[in-house]
Order: structure tokens, then sequence, then C-alpha cells
């Protein structure tokens, strides 16, 4: 998997990180939410949807593995203090990383922002 | 007794042996298993303890972790650390005795530790490291403290009360 990208990620961009079934959590009296545990730790790794698009490929490609995708923006990661930045793998050159440790603080408010992709059946 | 020992020795039909209010068979070993019966601000009552029906259930949901190995999720998570478990469901067992309802939910974290959640966005959460070590969160106060073993579980008990 190769593409050029810019060196850095547009406020706009929408982020994706996989959710694992633990992490999706039914709500009393209906609905689902996701966990903050699904961003606490260490070098957040994220997936860049527009890239993820522009090589023909959609959420499940991020979201493999688990039950979906949680979505937020850059702009988003970036009111809390956190900077996602490019960080192209050999095999994923949608990858960006928000380094150093998460706080509770950051983790909650992803949970409580994010919107849930699920996988396709 | 591990956690293994635990689950397995938990009666099907949650039976409470009528002399101690525990479930038939079991056994505490430790402080935080034995201590006495709080009313829902942590005071003790005097009264014989009483577990929680839902303390069976958490207690599968940490067994199951207990299996997960390197990379659970992909990124490159580590293993969940048995001391993590062990105090997860030390810290379940006081709150099961406190009156305290279930927690929302329970999930592994990255590091290979627990974290147990209260509350129907997770307003309350108490993260447990690999290592053991317990510290609370109040989402809304954005509020840590510590919960060493022995220590009062008043603060902890008293903010899940108010998110339940």
């Amino acid at each position: 998997m190769s593409q050029d990208q810019p060196d850095s990620v547009n406020d706009d961009e929408h982020l994706w990180r996989r959710v694992a079934a633990d992490y999706f959590i039914p709500v009393e009296g209906g609905g689902m939410r996701v966990s903050s545990g699904a961003w606490k730790t260490r070098n957040l790794s994220l997936d860049r949807a527009s890239i993820v698009h522009s090589l023909g490929l959609d959420s499940s490609f991020t979201g493999r593995g688990g039950v979906g995708v949680a979505d937020l923006t850059a702009a988003e990661y970036r009111s809390k203090g956190m900077n996602p930045v490019p960080d192209p793998l050999p095999d994923n050159s949608a990858h960006a990383i928000v380094e150093g440790k998460v706080t509770n603080s950051q983790a909650t408010a992803m949970s409580r922002w994010c919107a849930f992709i699920p996988n396709p059946e | 007794m591990s956690l293994l020992e635990f689950t397995s020795r938990w009666p099907e039909d949650d039976t409470i042996d009528e002399r101690r209010n525990w479930p038939l068979g079991a056994t505490w070993t430790t402080n935080e298993y034995e201590r006495p019966a709080t009313d829902r601000f942590g005071d003790s009552t005097g009264a014989v303890p009483r577990l929680q029906p839902w303390l069976r259930s958490a207690a599968q949901t940490l067994t199951r972790f207990a299996s997960y190995s390197y990379n659970w999720n992909g990124y490159d998570e580590r293993p969940i650390a048995p001391r993590s478990i062990d105090r997860a469901i030390g810290l379940l067992r006081i709150l099961a005795v406190s009156d305290s309802p279930s927690p929302s939910a329970i999930v592994p974290l990255a590091n290979g530790g627990i974290q147990l959640e209260w509350g129907d966005n997770g307003d309350v959460t108490v993260e447990v490291s690999p290592s053991g070590e317990a510290e609370g969160y109040h989402v809304d106060k954005d509020a840590t403290w510590q919960l060493r073993e022995g220590a009062d579980f008043s603060q902890l008990i008293r903010y899940i009360a108010q998110h339940a």
C-alpha cells in the first residue's frame, strides 16, 4: 500500500481508530457507546480516512478484527491537546500517530465525541 | 484463592451461605476480601456482608481477559496482566458488599491493565495497572485519586452512587 501524502494532517481530516468488541458498550435504555479505554495508550495509532478512500478502501480496512471504527476529526483531537501527525508504515500509508500518553480527560472526550462506523456485515 | 478458583466455585444458583452470606464454598484470603459490610457511603454497618449477583458475571469477564495475548486488538497491546485481574476482582468484591451497582463496563487496556466504569457515559472509572495499582477518575470533576489496598473507598462508593 503506497500513496503520496502531505506532511501534515489537516484539521478537517477524519481519523479512524479500530474499536474492539470489548470497547463497544451497551447503554441502559438502548444504544451503544465506545469506552474511553479504546484511546488509553501511548503513541495512539490512527488511520487517515482520506488516504484509505483514495486507495479504494473503506473503514473496514481499519476496523478489521474489531466491530468498527471510531471517527473523529484532527481538529477534535487537537482541541484536547493531541496532535495527529503522518506516520506512514510499509503496509499502511494512511497511518498517523499521536505521540505521548493519552490522559483520562483526553480519552474521555474522544469517547464522548466520536462517531461510530460499524464494519460492513 | 485465585480468580479461576473463585469463579469455578461460585454456585450455579448464586446460593448464599446463611451463616456468612458469602457464596457457598467461598473463602477470602486478603484484607480486601474480608472487609466488613459497609453502607453506600463506605461506613461500617456491622452487618454481615452480602455479595451482589453482578460480581459473578464481572468475574467471568475478567477471566476471559486472562487469555488475551500480545497484540489482542492489533495495536501492539500487552497481554492482560494477572495482577491487574486479581486486583480488579478484589476491588469489585469490596464494592459488591457496599450496595454498589454493577460496573457499566469492564474493559482491557493496551498496557495490560483493566478499566472499570460506572455510569452510562463511563463517568466514574477505576484504572488498574498491570502491577495492580488502582487509580480512580471522576470525569466531571477531572479528578484522580489512588486506591491503595486497605484504603478508604468511601469517595469511590459515593461517586458511583451519584452516577448509578
